[in-house]
């Protein structure tokens, strides 16, 4: 893993290192000022010395060359920023980049444990962060150590009892820390999960607004809301009670060591002990030396809050693949489809959703699968179209495991069609011909045509080079569901997986998508999954699953005598299929019951 | 020059019912004296470096000084706690107080304004932006309190040493002002452009995390995604354009301060020169200024850390800043409940560029107590505007909509909603237990009538197999209940309210035909002895519906008895014969 992150560090080595050695020179050239202070002092006050008794009458001189070293400090500065910015920019594209392949190869069971916010949030928002850490956390944090240690350096060569001096509070400020953010941990823990909690209850408020605003229930009677937003502030409450008293002592005595330096720099200079520009430099230099330092807590702060980050890019970085080889092989042509002894589970733990499943698919064959809610169908669909490994079997296409395709033979073989589809920004043209972008119009308008959709483009304002927007939001669904299918058709995979595909469309898009299916079908293998049993009578052949299991498998009139399981769904789909509206199950009982 | 709320802020926030209550003028107040207090310390310096530089230093009362550096030390402790305390209170409670009253304010907005979009931005309001808001309130409030306060204090005492070195010093504090307010104008430009092209990105990253199994079926994922790639070159390039197009304008203001020690020195020089100033107290003038200019320079840190705060701030105002629906006021008894719809128009308002073309062109309806009305029509005519329109979760823009002879206008919202309630498509579970979620239709229902409804709705049994039966607290969205018990459990909710008309949306997601017909079950108990608006998919379910209304582009195209449409042969007629064919397709085709 630290490979991952040494191999997105390395290109921008260069200049990262310029980036802090830059910063470095420009925050000690903002002490110009004081240096111009002391040189007067020396000028005015000392005895020995280059500018021993020279007076201020350089001074306009001396004036001009802080001038110009702020004029330097800034050209340094600039130089930093442009470096680190660099630096963290290619940084943050780079970990997307390597996110993005990730998740392309990922085992698809990853994804029931991360959320499409939190990947967003790992692909934008950590990437950019982390690339922060570089562009100002490292510049920064290199000046925070290194202008105090360099000062400290110049004032302990001067005088290293007045050096100990500028020093004296800064125990005191750690300790008063130290005692104060003892055992705060779970405290501020405490206080981020009920941040969480509120964000999670806002967001769940605004999705459930028009039902709240029908029952007329408005914030305050929302106990979950109220009580995690209040949360929130109480937390924070009581942890800035809790902790002011050091933090602010800490922050105060850092920033406060001319107490100390300013009577014991006095006290020596009438003792003999030191020259009066030496205690001027102390003065000068002495004051708000430690400040500084400060910034590293927080540059602390932030990079313990970048723990969490690097962990969740770590994660997609990490996440496990769908298949450890990448195979050479090409497709063979005509093959059969073979599930053997395929077994497939959602969790670790978790119980079998496929168990043991047999079953092939010949060429031009129509297969149905049926089952009750929950049998496997979906999940078998699943272990087909690929990314969901098996625990155990195997899937072979005309002999060749699957696994061992070369990556496009993959994908080449199968096409899958579902209840939702999934339409990228950009026009009909993109969409359809989205596996193979570099398809000529007259293939596109002949899958559109297949599909039954040719109308519906031609339709549209600008027929092909129609943009559809996210989610072809524009759309019903019965057209984006042809659109899918057009896509289909020109990916021309000899084998189609279909899996409830017209399950919640309107009557007339219900009629359309189905020929366009038809018509897909003609010359493919298909493996159909239907919830009413009508649809797939006529097929080659109806596999039958419950439990996981492959209960029975036969043609519709057999599958009737034979399984009992076929025929409980056959039944149960009449009834639905009778019942009306307006013509209750039962009598009900008065109104008043439910008062 | 930036927008800090202040005016959102109330004299004194309280912390709770019964917690302390905090004033964030009166925290400032205290914060700033703090800062006046800490500076005092380089007054003493001036002071007693004054001594020892004319040779007095043996008349110095060091153990007074000490004393008095302590005190001033401990004086500076005890106000920037008190401040402290005082702001972090009061912003916590000033954030939590805005967050609620803007979740309360945007229940109140017309449907009309929540689009998928929108709803996405204002939860990042609401919670990520909030958050910083805070975060960054508490911390740089104070800060910017204490880096105006405390250079003008160290400004004082360079007057007092010598005026000239002084003007000169502070002589650029002027432009340094203009310099912030440009810094953050081009700043607030490149974040402009800027949040466009993270704005796109966004967009181009969900879109790969949400299609990631179509993108992999046809091999457009990972290198192979050049639009992903494409976007994140751009997003690198402009994030690289705004950082260096910002850059001079950032850096500017801390040379133009810095410009200032500069002026001082020379101011200095001169006055020495012509004899106006001795060389050990111009010493200390230059000594003071540096600290000046040091102190001053960190304030556009602050500033600029706030812009962040601004912009959440400003997006808050916008949205406070949209107009709630007004409820009526009536609340008369409603003997018949007839709900009468006369003549209506309406159009959603169309995003800025469109002319918006009226969903819903004068539509006319009567439904009569006890009846039951099936709304039909292909996906986009109209009906669940309709619906809504109902419930006066949008407001009507010609015609009028009556019920009991009332227009539902001049109605309280609540009135109007205690006679119809609607069952939407969607189920809106929470993340609460099973009796609130119940009880959200009726929050003073027992639980005898809770579990009543339940028994009803044909979903007890489920819930009170659940490991802490009514009690278990649901996962977020409902997770862990099937699409069919999530309707039954709607559909309790709705037997609990007990409105006397009820609009149902017939949820087109299929079910297995088990839980199909437990959910027809429960709908048949609910729809028992109320008048029941229905928007129907599936058209065998309503042939005994009194009453189909047809429609098609936002009009009532036919209207009528099952029989009567399908004699009539026409677009009832069409997708009945359309869904007919439907239903029998078989693949062998
Ligand atoms: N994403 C998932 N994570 C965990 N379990 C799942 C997931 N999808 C399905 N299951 C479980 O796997 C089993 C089979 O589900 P599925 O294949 O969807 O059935 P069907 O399509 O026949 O209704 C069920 O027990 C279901 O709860
Ligand atoms: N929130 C909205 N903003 C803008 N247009 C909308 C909104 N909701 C629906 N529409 C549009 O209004 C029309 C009618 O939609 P709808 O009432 O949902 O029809 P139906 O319920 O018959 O499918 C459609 O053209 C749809 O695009
Ligand atoms: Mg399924």
């Amino acid at each position: 893993m630290t490979s991952v992150w040494s191999e997105v560090l390395r290109p921008e080595r260069a200049r990262l290192f310029g980036a802090v050695v830059l910063a470095i020179a420009a925050s000690l050239l903002e002490l110009a000022p004081q240096a111009l202070v002391y040189v007067a002092a020396c000028a005015v006050f000392a005895d020995v010395g280059p500018w021993a008794g020279a007076g201020l009458g350089a001074l306009g001189g001396w004036a001009l060359v802080v001038l110009g070293l702020t004029l330097l400090r800034f050209l340094l500065m600039g130089g930093s920023l442009v470096l680190s910015h660099l630096a963290s920019f290619r940084m943050a594209k780079h970990l997307r980049i390597r996110m993005a392949r990730s998740l392309a190869e990922a085992d698809m069971r990853f994804f029931a444990h991360h959320s499409s916010g939190d990947l967003k949030k790992a692909l934008l928002d950590d990437a950019a962060s982390i690339g922060g850490i570089v562009e100002h956390q490292l510049p920064d944090l290199a000046s925070a150590i290194f202008v105090p240690l360099i000062s400290l350096g110049v004032l302990f060569t001067v005088d290293w009892r007045l050096g100990l001096a500028s020093l004296a509070l800064l125990p005191l400020g750690v300790v008063l820390m130290a005692l104060v953010m003892r055992n705060m941990g779970p405290e501020f823990e405490a206080w981020h999960a009920t941040e969480k909690r509120a964000a999670a209850a806002i967001l769940e408020f605004l999705t459930g607004i028009v039902v709240l605003k029908s029952f007329d229930r408005d914030v305050a009677s929302l106990g979950d809301l109220r009580d995690a937003v209040n949360g929130v502030r109480d937390h924070a409450v009581r942890i800035t009670r809790r902790t002011i008293l050091g933090y602010t002592g800490f922050f105060v005595l850092f920033a406060s060591n001319l107490v100390v330096v300013l009577p014991v720099a006095l006290f020596f200079f009438r003792e003999g002990m030191v020259p009066l520009e030496t205690a001027v430099l102390f003065v000068a230099l002495g004051t708000g030396l430690t400040a500084p330092l400060l910034k590293l807590l927080f540059l602390f702060g932030t990079l313990q809050m970048n723990a969490l980050r690097i962990q969740r890019v770590e994660d997609v970085l990490n996440a496990p693949r769908a298949r450890d080889v990448c195979g050479e092989a090409a497709l063979p042509e005509g093959g059969t489809l073979e599930l053997r002894d395929a077994s497939f589970r959602y969790e670790e733990e978790g119980p079998l959703a496929l168990d043991g499943v047999d079953l092939t698919l010949a060429p031009g064959e129509i297969v149905a699968v049926v089952g009750p809610s929950g049998a496997g169908k979906s999940t078998l669909a699943r272990a087909l179209v690929g990314g969901w490994p098996l625990s155990r079997g195997s899937l072979r296409y005309g002999g060749v495991a699957l696994d061992a395709l070369a990556p496009d033979a993959r994908t080449k073989l199968l096409a899958y069609v579902g209840q939702e589809t999934f339409l990228v920004r950009g026009t009909v043209r993109e969409n359809v011909a989205f596996g193979r972008p570099d398809a000529p119009d007259d293939e596109v308008r002949a899958a559109l045509e297949a599909a039954g959709a040719r109308e519906l483009v031609d339709a549209m304002p600008e027929g092909l080079e129609t943009e559809l927007g996210t989610g072809a939001r524009g759309l019903s669904g019965g057209e984006r569901q042809r659109l899918a299918i057009a896509r289909a058709a020109l990916h021309d995979a000899p084998v189609l997986v279909l899996d409830e595909a017209t399950a919640h469309l309107d009557p007339e898009s219900e009629r359309a998508v189905q020929e366009g299916l038809s018509r897909l079908m003609r010359g493919r293998s298909t493996l159909v999954i239907a919830h009413r049993l009508r649809t797939v009578e006529g097929a080659d052949r109806i596999v039958v699953l419950d439990g996981g299991r492959v209960v029975a498998e036969g043609r519709h009139e057999a599958l009737l005598e034979s399984c009992p399981t076929y025929r409980t769904l056959h039944e149960a789909q009449e009834k639905t299929a009778r019942w009306t509206l307006g013509a209750p199950a039962v009598p009900a009982p008065a109104r008043e019951a439910a008062r | 020059m930036i927008d800090f709320g202040l005016d959102l802020a109330g004299d004194a926030e309280r912390n709770g019912p019964d917690g302390p209550t905090y004033s964030l003028r009166g925290a400032s107040l205290v914060a700033a004296a703090g800062a006046l207090v800490e500076a005092m310390p380089v007054w003493i310096v001036v002071y007693a470096l004054g001594e020892a530089f004319v040779g007095r230093s043996s008349a110095l009362r060091l153990d007074l000084l000490t004393f008095g550096l302590v005190v001033l030390l401990a004086a500076t402790y005890a106000l920037k706690v008190a401040g402290a305390i005082g702001t972090f209170g009061a912003t916590y409670a000033l954030a939590c107080r805005l967050r609620l009253r803007l979740a309360e304010h945007l229940r109140r907005l017309p449907m009309g304004f929540w689009t998928a979009r929108h709803r996405g931005q204002i939860g990042n309001v609401l919670t990520t932006q909030f958050d910083q808001y805070t975060e960054i309130f508490t911390h740089v409030w104070s800060m910017v309190v204490v880096n105006v306060v405390y250079p003008l204090a160290l400004g004082a005492g360079l007057f007092a040493l010598d005026p000239w070195v002084a003007l000169a010093t502070l002589l650029p504090v002027l432009p340094a002002m203009f310099a912030i307010s440009w810094t953050l104008r081009v700043l607030n430009a490149a974040s402009d452009e800027l949040a466009a092209e993270v704005g796109e990105t966004t967009d181009r990253i969900i879109e790969y995390v949400e299609g990631i199994a179509t993108f992999r079926a046809f091999g457009r994922a990972g290198d192979a995604n050049d639009v992903l790639r494409d976007r994140l070159d751009r997003l690198e390039a402009t994030s690289m354009k705004t950082e260096l197009v910002a850059a001079p304008a950032i850096m500017t203001y801390s040379m133009v301060v810095y410009g200032g020690f500069v002026l001082g020195a020379f101011a200095a020089a001169w006055r020495v020169e012509s004899g106006g100033l001795a060389a050990p107290a111009a010493v200390l003038a230059l000594l003071v200024a540096a600290l000046f200019v040091r102190a001053q320079a960190s304030l556009v840190l602050y500033l600029a850390e706030s812009r962040f705060a601004a912009r959440t701030l400003a997006r808050v105002r916008e949205l406070f800043g949209e107009p709630e629906q007004a409820s009526g006021t009536l609340t008369p008894p409603i003997e018949a409940p007839v709900l009468e719809v006369r003549d209506v128009s309406f159009a959603h308002a169309a995003d800025e560029s469109e002319e918006p073309a009226p969903t819903l062109r004068r539509i006319g309806a009567r439904f009569a107590p006890g009846t039951v009305t099936a709304l039909v029509g292909p996906s986009g005519s109209g009906k669940s505007t309709f619906a809504h329109l109902l419930l006066r979760l949008w407001d009507v823009d010609a015609g009028v909509i009556r019920l009991g002879g009332f227009d539902v206008r001049d109605l309280s919202l609540a009135h109007l909603h205690r006679h119809v309630a609607m069952v939407f498509q969607e189920v809106v579970l929470f993340e609460t237990s099973v009796l609130d979620n119940l009880r959200l239709a009726r929050p003073e229902a027992s639980r005898e009538e809770v579990e009543a409804a339940a028994r009803r709705a044909r979903i007890h049994d489920v819930i009170a197999a659940l490991p802490e039966g009514y009690d278990t607290v649901l996962g977020p969205g409902g997770a862990g209940l099937s699409g069919g018990e999530r309707q039954r459990l709607s559909i309790a909710r709705a037997l609990l309210r007990d409105a006397p008309i009820l609009v149902l949306d017939e949820a087109t997601a299929s079910l297995d035909p088990a839980s199909e017909a437990a959910v027809q079950a429960a709908v048949g108990e609910l729809m028992a002895g109320r008048t029941v608006v229905v928007i129907a998919h599936r058209l065998w379910t309503i042939k005994h519906a009194d009453a189909i209304l047809v429609f098609d582009q936002g009009r009532i195209v036919e209207r009528g008895t099952h029989e009567a449409l399908v004699q009539a042969g026409g677009t009832y007629a069409r997708l009945w014969e359309a869904q007919q064919t439907a239903r029998g397709w078989s693949l062998s085709a």
